[in-house]
């Protein structure tokens, strides 16, 4: 209690510490398994290894076409997250800068929107998107995380939007500035905390989202690195080494994003309690 | 261009001049938005609710209505049944276990521990990894010759070495034990922002009342924590009814359906089986489960909240 | 041509409430009017109508010679200072007066040249790089008003500017808007709710109260010819003194002593007779006897305290006379605080008014205690009880 550093803190710090290394031993065995070579890894996976072997990150890397998953990946995520922040804020700051029935009803849709599962939509989505070709493509994909997330997305902008002072879109507006101008240079750099919150939120979801992707591109060229993992742990079964070097591959530039943003990170996530 | 009498007689009979000469964006703005809200929730949420009542195969244009006679398949299928006992099975345990853990690590970390900000990255951590990253690497610690066995080897619990992902019994517990070391951050992370809010004067103030630790908690932090309770419990039965990726991952929802979840035999039916019209029905059957019990539990805890 | 023309215009809100009511007015192009009036008296409202911010439920509205009521605010050419400033925050004061010109679709060196002649103008030009939240109130004041002038528009519209900067800076300001009006000759509407600034910024001035037009003209109109007891107790600072008098032969009765009626006043003044007027008298008109020669009437009074700020000297003396309580006088004092108002009760039950009489802090000021004014009768302000109108 209050700020004094006493030996019960100690030891609760203690304990803590220790429970967050136990947390952490899985980590240790992915990172230790995917430096053995094939022989040890079978013979005595548990050991620390006997010398550090970085074959297995070039063979997951080809084998497991790592390097494009990741490209789709970034596309699939960057076009999501694109689409849903322009057409979101857009859409949040016409319903909050005109209030009335119409932008009570919308805003309604949208919240109830959030709620509802998506779930019972995936099948019907699926077969609409096979009858117009556009199951396995980018834009098929890009459109069904934006349609899962738009509901989001508006509703984060339009809380933030409501409590901007009109102040500024008035005063661009008389200084000449059309809607578009206003709200480009003005209304969207003041909604950046948002932006922040709804970028970061929907693409660290999307990024790791495997149902949707299995579903939708499987089979294809253009599967993100969720599939492409399950596709090369299929194949390579029981060859934890190999498996291990393309988890850590496809685990790191997540663990980089969560390295630099973690504080942005954590506080995106429990702007939910606020709501 | 004075005003004139004239002048203003003629604007009187020009009628009313109402006039708005800023109205904001234009309605235009929210089409896209709406348009893709509409199509791919909504009316989407529609056709599948339709589609739940017929065979569809997925690929003829036309689906056959069938009334009821998926919902009765279901209830008879012991695979669905099983799915649907699993599914809330695993979906309790792992609200309460991961939301009690989480609120332990919320209430240790709180105060004064100085290594707070690394700790609480270290358990979050796994929040943000693909599920199925994180179930491959606890595939392997399930595995026979894992450390999972190895160490009860070592213990000498020996009789207690088996294949635990391909256990009937102990399967779906497997996935239990990757959720909850996945999720429990998150929880933990709410409740640590829920605990923010608490003024440290009413804990020390109610302390120097003389109440004990335990009444201190239930009377003053677990009220004062109900908003961020009710977010936490609501969200985390709403993942956890719908799971997949670690079904799926780690079990393939077997061995024989023995972890089988509503999620991955919707997949499996639908996906695998080309049986679209049974497939939306449990999606159907999901559907209306999540979103009954969330709102119910939405409504309860909300009062509970109230009450304080 | 950038005159700027009222026409019967009206605001009524949707719950009912009439913010703007039958507004004639019209501003000269070039001119400086300030609207001034208590919180709530429209004159924001009729701004932002102006500006088009606002709707306009009836009436018409001209600018120079276009009929603007249904004209976007981007097409009507003026430029607004804003009470808050609304300095974009993460714009560069550059880019903050930069931005009307790129909006018009200016060329980018035409204006950084405009830019630059604007911020030399308002003494900005080390601040150029910097952001608003790195600046000072009245910094922020002038990149506001750098703002408006950089596009030389048709009108410039001021919304209480001065309100957020301490006196003495608010002074200064004053001086400034007031000179660079005059140097850019720009049609300019000044809101403002503090009267001192109105006088001495204003080559007219608007009064309203409850959406209504009290009086307009120049400053020394208002001050010596005020409309009616609103205008009167609205302008100048020590307020006018106010009281209640009967009407008797050639002479008003405050409280038993008599003043005789100017010549002007007779003839209006004979249909008051036997009944009771509001007598208005500025603190300048209540004078030192032995300044004067010649023979002024006097006016009993008890000194209670004097304020000396040299060259003058306030003094506060009851008079045994009866307060005026009307509606308007109770809303001015309203608007001062709740205190303003339980004093003014107090005087009317004891039937008693303080007044201000103005003095020059050359001479001794008066003991506490009984003495008599000289009051210059002449230049004493009559209103009707019942309307507040002036009786001329």
């Amino acid at each position: 209690m209050g700020n004094r550093y006493t030996k019960r803190t100690f030891a609760r710090e203690l304990t803590l510490l220790l429970v967050a290394a136990i947390w952490w031993v899985p980590f240790y065995f992915l990172v230790v398994v995917s430096l053995k070579p094939d022989l040890e890894a079978l013979q005595s996976p548990l050991s620390f290894p006997k010398e550090i072997h970085l074959g297995n990150f070039s063979t997951a890397w080809h084998d497991a076409a790592l390097g494009r998953s990741l490209v789709n990946s970034l596309i699939i995520t960057g076009g999501s997250v694109l689409a849903l922040i322009a057409i979101g804020s857009i859409c949040a700051y016409t319903i909050a800068r005109r209030p009335g029935r119409m932008s009570t009803t919308l805003y309604l849709l949208f919240v109830l929107g959030i709620i509802l599962p998506f779930q019972l939509g995936l099948v019907p989505t699926y077969a609409v998107m096979r009858h117009l070709g556009l199951v396995g493509s980018y834009f098929g994909i890009i459109l069904l995380y934006t349609g899962i997330w738009m509901p989001f997305s508006v509703f984060l902008y339009t809380g933030f939007v409501r409590a901007l002072p009109k102040e500024y879109e008035e005063a661009s507006v008389v200084d000449g500035a059309s809607t578009l101008r206003t709200f480009r240079r003005v209304v969207f750099p003041l909604l950046r905390p948002v932006t922040g919150t709804v970028a970061i939120f929907t693409g660290l979801i999307i990024w790791n989202d495997f149902f949707l992707s299995l579903i939708f591109l499987n089979g294809t060229k253009k599967t993100p690195l969720p599939v492409a993992v399950y596709t090369f742990v299929g194949a390579f079964a029981s060859r934890w080494n190999l498996i291990f070097a393309a988890v850590i591959v496809s685990l790191a530039p997540v663990l980089i994003f969560f390295l630099v943003a973690q504080r942005q990170l954590i506080r995106g996530f429990t702007g939910g309690i606020k709501t | 261009m004075s005003t004139t009498a004239s002048g203003l007689r003629s604007t009187r009979e020009a009628g009313r001049r109402r006039s708005r000469p800023w109205t904001g964006p234009p309605w235009l703005w929210v089409v896209p938005a709406v348009a893709v809200v509409l199509a791919l929730r909504y009316a989407a949420t529609g056709a599948g609710a339709w589609y739940a009542f017929t065979s569809w195969d997925g690929i003829s244009r036309h689906a056959t209505f069938v009334g009821l006679d998926n919902f009765r398949e279901i209830f008879r299928d012991p695979a669905s049944r099983g799915a649907l006992e699993h599914t809330l099975e695993l979906a309790f345990s792992f609200v309460i276990v991961s939301n009690v853990l989480g609120l332990a690590l919320a209430l240790a970390l709180n105060r004064t521990v100085r290594t707070r900000g690394f700790l609480r990255a270290l358990f979050f951590a796994p929040v943000v990894m693909s599920s199925l990253a994180v179930s491959y690497i606890w595939q392997f610690i399930f595995s026979f010759s894992g450390p999972l066995n190895g160490g009860l080897g070592r213990l000498g619990f020996d009789s207690l070495k088996r294949g635990w992902t391909g256990d009937p019994r102990w399967a779906i517990w497997t996935i239990f034990v990757v959720l909850v070391w996945q999720f429990v951050g998150l929880s933990m992370v709410m409740y640590l922002a829920g605990l923010q809010g608490i003024p440290e004067e009413i804990d020390e103030a109610s302390a120097v009342d003389g109440a004990s630790t335990w009444r201190r908690f239930r009377k003053i932090t677990l009220p004062l924590l109900a908003p961020a309770i009710t977010v936490s419990v609501t969200l985390s039965t709403i993942y956890g009814l719908g799971v997949f990726d670690q079904v799926f991952a780690l079990t393939g929802g077997g061995p024989v359906d023995a972890s089988e979840t509503l999620a991955t035999q919707i997949y499996k039916q639908t996906f695998a089986f080309g049986r679209f019209g049974y497939g939306t029905a449990l999606s159907l059957i999901l559907t209306v489960l999540i979103t009954v019990l969330a709102v119910a539990q939405l409504a309860v805890l909300r009062a509970r909240e109230n009450r304080l | 041509m950038a005159s700027v023309t009222f026409s019967d215009i009206q605001k009524t809100y949707p719950d009912g409430t009439r913010a703007v009511v039958d507004l004639n007015l019209e501003i000269n192009d070039g001119e400086f009017v300030v609207f001034v009036g208590p919180s709530g008296c429209g004159k924001t409202t009729s701004l932002r109508m102006v500006a088009g911010l606002e709707d306009i439920s009836d009436g018409e509205l001209r600018i120079g010679d276009t009929v603007v009521n249904d004209m976007a605010p981007q097409q009507r050419d003026i430029a607004m200072v804003f009470q808050n400033y609304a300095l974009y925050p993460h714009m560069s004061v550059f880019d903050n007066i930069a931005y009307p010109l790129e909006s018009q679709g200016m060329k980018k060196g035409d204006i950084k040249e405009r830019v630059a002649r604007t911020a030399e103008l308002l003494g900005l030009t080390e601040h150029l790089k910097r952001r608003p939240r790195n600046l000072s109130g009245g910094q922020r004041q002038r990149v506001a008003m750098g703002r408006a002038i950089v596009r030389q528009p048709q009108v410039f519209l001021m919304d209480e500017p001065l309100s957020n900067l301490d006196a003495k800076l608010r002074v200064q300001m004053r001086a400034e808007i007031t000179r660079l009006q005059e140097q850019l000759g720009v049609t300019t509407i000044f809101v403002t709710h503090d009267q001192v600034e109105a006088m001495t910024m204003g080559d007219r001035i608007v009064v309203m109260r409850k959406g209504v037009l009290q009086q307009q003209g120049p400053p020394e109109l208002l001050y010596d010819e005020p409309a009616n007891l609103f205008v009167a107790e609205f302008i100048g600072s020590p307020a006018m003194n106010l009281f209640r008098g009967g009407l008797d032969d050639g002479a008003v009765v405050l409280g038993g002593q008599r003043l005789p009626l100017p010549e002007r006043a007779l003839g209006s003044l004979a249909a008051y007779r036997g009944r009771e007027v509001a007598v208005g008298i500025r603190p300048e008109h209540l004078v030192d006897p032995a300044t004067v020669d010649g023979a002024l009437p006097r006016l009993a009074a008890e000194v209670r305290f004097t304020e000396t700020l040299p060259p003058e000297r306030l003094i506060y003396a009851s008079v045994e006379a009866p307060p005026v309580m009307t509606e308007d006088v109770l809303e001015i004092a309203k608007d001062v605080d709740a205190a303003a108002v339980e004093r003014l009760e107090e005087l009317e039950e004891k039937q008693s008014v303080l007044a201000c009489a103005r003095f020059d802090s050359s001479r001794g000021a008066p003991d506490r205690g009984r003495y008599e004014f000289a009051v210059v009768a002449d230049r004493l302000h009559f209103f009707d009880l019942d309307t507040g109108a002036a009786i001329r």
